[in-house]
């Protein structure tokens, strides 16, 4: 029941928050609400939860829960951050919706449900991309969405098909495996902006979606991924001519990922282009374990996956922050930001740790792994220079930071803390700030001006008799005057927990040992070519009708046993995929 | 005697060729109605009641996403781009090459499916490959409902769950197309006009090769019109008043040819300026928001953050003179 309960609240809080959208107050009550609920009912999803709706079970794992919880609590974080930076008004439905998509897809126990949720999920990215469809290039955003959309649907429609199916009319069986990867692989290169397929994320990056961003490029590909990488190795990790040249082909983009999205991001002057190039880089390592199809790869993609979605969320909120705190988010206007915002450096700093952690660190061993495993040897270096890269951009933003600061970044408070001084402040001033400060600050600063006539002792104004209330006002003064640094802590909070993850903490290392693994003692992995590892054909001719493969993310959940509905009594082999442990 | 199936198969590729080749929104919506509801029941055995009642109104309420697109007057489909006769064509051929074919052998559900899937599956692939916005969601629509049909046809009958999670996926589809609709003035903006490099006072954007003008015959030239111009003689008149004066003749007859309409001024279209990222002007009355600016225009901005005006610290605020103290109520005591 905790899974229907998550699901009932992230679909609830969809539909009200869209339907509240034309009372902004209400709407982002109800879109923070709904998102704390998801997150409370993420953290309590019960790892041996399972329910069967018909005859498709829904099954619930300790790295399923946890994965949502990291959505979750980046879309609350994320959202917080909004408050101040820029309300993302349609950002909380989708990442609802989304949730909600991802929660059935790595929940579901049949594939085809599984695939066409994790499509049905990658679907709300049109809500975030419809901000800007007034514009030139909104017409061109919109365009892009729906091919990708189109792609990741076809792609896993067929995925589907191959893996639900054995009977292929073909004389190279794996002919049809290939292909399979090759869309799957080119979903999730579409899906996450994988070189040569980083236009649309690009141009997403110059409509100012800003925190919005996130979804596209981040959960939803993660959440695609994490369901593509699933049942990679049960289902691809078969000899085959044709499935190695594919295979060459997603190494070669990824290769392409990791090597040019660090060059888009150390060739552009924009941080929000400088963020989503980061993030492209990134996927490179999705890709990667995709290529590896080995369930050796599956424990660091699993890690990796998790320190992916929080810290490039939390690299997504950084950049809002900075362009909020500098009114500019030009790398050239921003000389010198690190001197007024330690903060915001010092964040930036631990997502860089979160993101390539150090030698020995979970998080940099799961990134060695996944190089290791997904390229050969030769190309080993690759990981290295990915890393490199990865340095050099980000130490040029803390470089630039370092500089003597433009008119701009002068201009700016920056994040360091303020305190107000208000020794002969007037009634003006107090209504000043009661305009621009919160609900609470509001009511305090007002009832000060309301009292201050009866409490005030001397000629200007100074409201001595009251000691209370003017430190009251000192405190809403306080409240407003140091907002960017709130929300530079909020981006360090967020900062701090992608590290905590991605070292491993939070039960993040346990948590990613569970899962969608492949139990070689409990079921042969399905074997639809009809080859054995030595490239032979298997003497399992197998008369007998046989289960359908299915996806058992749960060691507690009970293989699916639908009977394939085939009439005839033909070969498919034996292949019942339990991907739990 | 003919199946069930091969009536819902043929109700599907009707439905989609509707959808595919109509110009009008609204009739395209309703054959995309058609075609979903119809591949709901392209199999065999039929699913249960709930399972189709689930994809029915998944399908109804895509159906409705997209017609309040369509009655809200922003779609501007231009049919299909290759005519009627020429889609009906690819479909009935993409039906017969399914009814035919037999990647999977046997076959888990009905040959219609198949049948069904492929033509729908044809008939997205001229969508798919336009830069209508409308007609490409209409595309992956007709790629989706011919990939479930696909899935019936080589894996048999789909349980209630993947049927729902179909139902959210179309749903889902309708409702980012629906979204993604470009505004008529977007869009005409971003196929219609080209901006000229440097801005002029007069309009300075012109027709792309999509809208050629037609050579006027001799007859339809203006007569010379004296035009008043505050301008020394030397200066050339504008070429906008002949058009104008096009535009003041009578109508035509149906023998003589189309005129040609007049070109209106158009104000100087200022470059693509991007939006400033990353914030929004938060309502005034939101008491949500932390920051409520004040704007300020003398401050200097910068070229992607004009919009929002520097918070203004406390100690800057302008201090009046204090008052003197008019109480008119005695004090509460304490300090007189």
């Amino acid at each position: 029941m905790t899974l229907i309960t998550f699901l009932l609240v992230c679909v609830a809080g969809m539909l009200l928050t869209l339907l509240t959208m034309p009372f902004a107050r209400l709407s982002r009550l109800v879109a923070l609400g709904s998102l704390a609920g998801a997150l409370a009912a993420a953290v309590l999803l019960n790892p041996n939860d399972s329910v069967t709706l018909g005859e498709v079970t829904l099954a619930t794992t300790w790295f399923g829960g946890f994965f949502l919880s990291a959505l979750a609590a980046s879309s609350l974080l994320l959202c917080v951050i909004g408050l101040a930076t820029g309300w993302p008004e349609r950002l909380a439905p989708a990442a609802l919706a989304t949730m909600a998509g991802v929660g059935v897809a790595i929940s579901s126990t049949d594939p085809t449900v599984a695939l066409i949720a994790a499509a049905a999920a990658t679907a709300p990215a049109a809500l975030v991309a419809s901000r800007v469809r007034s514009t030139p290039l909104g017409t061109t955003v919109g365009i892009a969405e729906l091919r990708t959309l189109a792609l990741v649907v076809s792609a896993s429609v067929l995925a589907a098909v191959t893996i639900l199916n054995t009977n292929w009319n073909s004389d190279d069986p794996t002919f049809v495996l290939a292909l399979a990867f090759l869309v799957v692989s080119a979903a999730v290169a579409v899906r996450s902006g994988a070189v040569p397929f980083h236009v649309p994320a690009a141009l997403l990056s110059r409509s100012g979606e800003g925190l919005g961003l996130v979804l596209s490029l981040v959960w939803i590909p993660t959440g695609f991924g994490l369901i593509a990488l699933s049942w990679n190795a049960s289902i691809f990790g078969v000899p085959g001519d044709w499935l190695d040249r594919a295979v060459v082909v997603v190494q070669i983009v990824a290769i392409a990922t990791l090597i040019l999205g660090a060059v888009g991001a150390m060739l552009h002057d924009e941080i929000e282009e400088i963020v989503v190039y980061s993030i492209v880089q990134d996927t490179g390592f999705i890709l990667l374990a995709l290529t590896a199809r080995s369930e050796d790869a599956a424990q660091p993609a699993r890690l990796w996956l998790l320190a992916f979605v929080i810290a490039k969320s939390a690299l997504v909120a950084w950049a809002a922050a900075a362009s909020w705190a500098f009114e500019s988010s030009n790398l050239g206007e921003l000389r010198g930001w690190l001197r007024r915002a330690p903060i915001l450096g010092i964040a930036l700093v631990v997502i860089v740790a979160a993101t390539l952690g150090w030698p020995g660190s979970p998080v940099f061993e799961a990134r060695g792994t996944l190089v290791g495993l997904g390229l050969p040897d030769p190309l080993h270096f690759i990981g290295t220079a990915a890393i490199l890269l990865s340095l050099a951009y980000y130490v040029r933003l803390l470089a630039v930071g370092l500089l003597t600061p433009t008119d701009t970044v002068r201009r700016a408070g920056g994040d360091w803390p303020h305190w107000p001084h208000l020794a002969r402040e007037t009634d003006e001033s107090v209504e000043a700030a009661a305009r621009t400060a919160s609900p609470l600050v509001l009511a305090v600063a007002t009832n000060l001006v309301e009292l201050e006539d009866e409490a005030s002792g001397d000629d200007e104004g100074v409201p001595h008799r009251r000691p209370n209330l003017y430190l009251r006002h000192r405190l809403a003064a306080a409240w407003r005057l140091n907002r960017p640094l709130e929300t530079s802590l909020l981006v360090l909070a967020t900062a701090t927990i992608a590290a905590i993850v991605a070292f491993g903490g939070f039960g993040a290392s346990d948590a990613s040992q569970s899962g969608i693994t492949l139990d070689d003692a409990a079921a042969p992995p399905p074997n639809p070519s009809g080859l054995d590892n030595g490239g032979q054909p298997t003497d399992t001719p197998s008369a007998e009708p046989t289960a359908v493969p299915t996806l058992q993310l749960a060691p507690s959940a009970p293989p699916l046993a639908s009977p394939s509905p085939s009439d005839s009594p033909s070969a498919t082999p034996t292949a019942t995929a339990t991907t739990g442990n | 005697m003919l199946d069930a199936a091969v009536f819902a198969a043929v109700a599907v590729v009707l439905g989609g060729v509707v959808a595919a080749t109509a110009r009008d929104g609204r009739i395209v919506v309703l054959g995309l109605m058609l075609a979903a509801v119809a591949a709901t029941l392209v199999a065999s055995p039929l699913p249960g009641s709930l399972a189709v009642t689930a994809r029915i109104l998944g399908a109804m309420l895509a159906a409705y996403l997209l017609w309040a697109a369509a009655g809200s007057g922003k779609v501007n489909s231009a049919g299909s781009a290759i005519g009627l006769v020429a889609e009906g064509a690819v479909a009935v051929a993409a039906f017969a090459v399914g009814l035919a074919l037999r990647p999977v052998d046997p076959l888990a559900g009905p040959v219609e499916a198949q049948a069904a899937g492929l033509s729908l599956i044809a008939l997205a692939i001229v969508p798919l490959a336009g830069r209508d916005v409308f007609r490409m969601g209409v595309g992956v629509t007709l790629l989706t409902l011919g990939s479930s049909l696909l899935v019936g046809a080589w894996s048999g009958p789909t349980p209630p769950l993947e049927q729902l999670a179909m139902a959210a996926l179309l749903v889902g589809i309708a409702g980012a197309t629906s979204l993604l609709i470009p505004s008529l003035e977007a869009e005409e903006a971003a196929t219609d006009y080209v901006l000229e490099s440097a801005p002029a006072p007069v309009a300075t954007a012109r027709p792309v090769a999509a809208r050629p003008v037609a050579p006027r015959p001799a007859a339809l030239r203006p007569p010379a019109v004296p035009i008043k111009s505050n301008a020394p003689e030397r200066v050339a008149a504008p070429n906008v008043a002949p058009l104008q004066a096009v535009a003041e003749r009578k109508p035509m007859t149906a023998e003589t040819p189309k005129p040609i309409e007049p070109i209106e001024p158009i104000q100087p279209i200022e470059p693509e300026k991007r939006p400033r990222p990353m914030t929004a002007e938060p309502e005034a009355d939101d008491w949500l928001a932390w920051e409520a600016p004040a704007p300020e225009p003398a401050q200097p901005v910068t070229t992607r953050s004009a919009r929002r005006a520097p918070v203004k610290r406390l100690n800057e605020i302008e201090k009046p003179a204090p008052k003197k103290a008019t109480r008119s109520r005695p004090h509460l005591g304490g300090k007189p």
